[in-house]
């Protein structure tokens, strides 16, 4: 009987024990489940202001740290929608601001070309104004007009403005207007402007007296 | 009829008043800028007389250089030269005045030109156009093997037109002064 | 086109002579010379007006020396011809002295009227070179401005003509006045071979040199050849006449210069005109 009663009182205990450590193992679950929680609120918190951040930025971050910015968050798959409309914003965000850089580079890379080109009808103009001999200039006539689409493109040169008003002497063509430089010897003018077809060759070119 | 003609005129009126308005209208920063393009042209003529009178010119650069100084001239263009003996104008057409420059029987000649150049007023003439006289002095030096040199200074008054015009140019209208050069007197000056 | 082609061979053979008789050497080596020469005839103006500087370049209206009285004094007695012989030096003074007297200064007027070029050209007439005075002024346009004929002198147009005053009393004629009632048929005797139609004219008559020019020149009797010389009449002054001639000379006395001045009424100027015109 005594031998039973300790049985039952073992179990009895162990069922509390069993009891008591299975309400406390319980609680664990639940505190670690807060914990996660609100580890992932904060992360939506910092997305949403990593958001903000690309999408208000005043030019601290270049444009790629914002893209990989973006990209990270776009990985974690928020389902806020919050977040998600910040993801758009911040899309629409960098879609203008990869336009505007595009632009730019290609601005820059015109203004690259430009430059070259520009150097290279001084360059052509100079040379041939410069031959000390008719073959001499006849050779730099010949490079020079690689640059052209034609020896007929028209040469335009002003020679005075007023109110926007551009008077210029009377036109003539590049072959003329380099056998011009060649026979007068002497360079004088500034380029105002020329044009170039697709085949990156000029068109039409205004000069300037200096 | 009648109305047709009564608006032609009117439109001629119109056209002559407003040409005389316009060119009453140059300011003068054009009518400098106008001027010195005059001048340019002067120092081109100049520059390719040289050149066609140079023994060191090859022929074909020459008759090139002709080509392009008869287009600086306005067609029927002359050339009236007097001598210190002969002081009658003898006249040349341009493209024979060249000619024979090219085909002068020295060794080698040298021509330039003083620093002095004179320009007269611009004045308009009936058909709307300008004209101008602008003074220039030219040396001469032509020489033999045999050593023989002949010098003169030349005065060269050469007449100047200046007519404003309108061209298309990719689509652009373009307003240009035509300058072009018309009767030269060559005077030979006494030293 | 043949004639030139011989003048130019002229002009070559020319240049070879002095070429091969002689070291010719005929540069101007003072450049200095040729800004003093009064180039142009436009020069002439600007330079008597005290618009441009010594060295041809123009005055802003701005500039102090633009029309300056002194400057112009200076100025206008280096434009006359220093070699001449007709000009009184007290007319001269008196003259520069009036044109630039600050408070009344005279200034020449391109488009001013009362000038008037005098062109001596050649003339081949019925085979024969003859000279021939053209008269032209400087006519003002609706737009612009040209010169235009505006008279002749031709020996020859003048041996055409008779003074009928002139003639002795025993070749006098006239048409008497009653003519008219004959239906003129006394005109047979007015018209016949070498009569002298002059006296037959009205009182005043004077011949038209320049209708009788164009005349002979459409008939194909007279035929250009050269200019020879010109110069220039002012009358644009009030009480003066001027005469401007081109010298072609060493020095800086050259170019554009007056070669003659005159102290002259209104009424003596149309009589120097018609003096000029040899009417």
């Amino acid at each position: 009987m005594k031998k039973n009663l300790f049985r039952v009182g073992v179990i009895i205990f162990s069922f509390i024990m069993f009891s008591l450590s299975f309400s406390g193992c319980k609680s664990k679950q639940k505190i670690a489940q807060d914990q996660s929680e609100s580890a992932y609120a904060q992360k939506i918190e910092q997305a949403k202001r990593d958001l903000l951040a690309i999408i208000n930025d005043q030019g601290s971050m270049n444009l790629d740290e914002k893209e990989y910015r973006l990209n990270a968050i776009k990985q974690e798959y928020f389902q806020d929608q919050e977040v998600k409309d910040l993801i758009a914003r911040a899309d629409d965000a960098l879609t203008v601001l990869r336009d505007e850089q595009d632009a730019k580079t290609r601005e820059e890379s015109e203004k690259q070309q430009q430059y070259v080109f520009h150097k290279s009808i001084l360059d052509g103009f100079n040379a041939v104004a410069s031959a000390n001999s008719f073959s001499q200039a006849n050779l730099h006539i010949a490079q020079a007009l690689k640059l052209y689409a034609s020896g007929d493109i028209p040469v335009l040169i002003i020679i005075s403005q007023e109110n926007g008003v551009k008077d210029y002497d009377r036109p003539t063509t590049i072959k003329k207007y380099l056998e011009y430089l060649k026979d007068v010897k002497k360079f004088d003018k500034g380029i105002e402007s020329f044009m170039l077809d697709n085949n990156g060759k000029i068109t039409e070119i205004e000069l300037i007296k200096k | 009829m009648s109305k047709i003609k009564i608006l032609l005129v009117a439109v001629f009126c119109f056209s002559l008043a407003s040409s005389a308005f316009s060119q009453a209208q140059i300011s003068p920063e054009r009518k400098r800028a106008i001027d010195s393009l005059a001048i340019e042209k002067i120092r081109d003529l100049s520059k390719y007389i040289s050149i066609i009178g140079s023994k060191e010119t090859p022929f074909s650069e020459a008759n090139r250089v002709i080509e392009r100084t008869l287009e600086l001239f306005a067609d029927d263009s002359q050339i009236g030269v007097s001598s210190l003996h002969r002081t009658e104008i003898q006249y040349y057409g341009v493209r024979p005045y060249l000619e024979h420059l090219m085909a002068l029987n020295y060794d080698r000649v040298n021509i330039s030109w003083y620093n002095i150049q004179y320009i007269s007023d611009l004045e308009l003439q009936p058909d709307g156009r300008y004209v101008g006289v602008i003074t220039i002095y030219q040396r001469f030096e032509g020489q033999s093997d045999d050593g023989l040199t002949y010098k003169d200074t030349t005065k060269k008054d050469i007449t100047v037109y200046v007519e404003r015009k309108h061209t298309q140019i990719g689509g652009k209208l373009i307003g240009f002064w035509d300058v072009l050069l018309g009767d030269v007197r060559v005077t030979e000056t006494t030293k | 086109m043949k004639i030139k082609l011989g003048g130019l061979v002229l002009i070559l053979c020319l240049i070879q002579l002095s070429v091969y008789s002689q070291y010719f050497d005929n540069f101007v080596e003072d450049e200095s010379m040729l800004y003093a020469h009064t180039k142009q005839v436009n020069q002439f103006f600007r330079r008597f007006n005290g618009e441009e500087d010594r060295y041809g370049e123009r005055f802003s209206v701005n500039n102090p020396l633009y029309q300056n009285p002194t400057y112009r004094r200076n100025f206008i007695e280096l434009l006359f011809d220093q070699q001449s012989t007709n000009i009184d030096p007290l007319i001269k003074n008196e003259f520069i002295y009036r044109c630039t007297r600050p408070e009344q200064q005279n200034f020449l007027d391109f488009h001013g009227g009362n000038w008037f070029a005098e062109v001596k050209t050649s003339f081949n007439y019925k085979g024969e070179q003859k000279d021939l005075i053209l008269f032209l002024k400087l006519q003002e346009e609706e737009v612009g401005s040209k010169w235009v004929l505006i008279n002749v002198i031709f020996e020859p147009f003048f041996n055409q003509f008779v003074d009928a005053k002139k003639l002795p009393e025993e070749e006098q004629k006239f048409l008497h006045p009653l003519s008219h009632e004959l239906d003129f048929m006394n005109l047979v005797k007015v018209f016949k071979s070498k009569a002298v139609l002059e006296q037959f004219a009205e009182k005043g008559f004077k011949p038209d040199y320049l209708t009788l020019f164009i005349y002979e020149f459409r008939n194909l009797n007279l035929q250009f050849i050269t200019v020879e010389d010109v110069k220039f009449h002012f009358f644009q002054l009030n009480d003066w006449y001027l005469e401007l001639s081109k010298f072609n000379r060493k020095g800086n006395n050259s170019g554009w210069l007056i070669s003659n001045l005159l102290k002259i009424t209104k009424e003596d100027q149309e009589i120097l005109k018609a003096l000029i015109f040899q009417e």
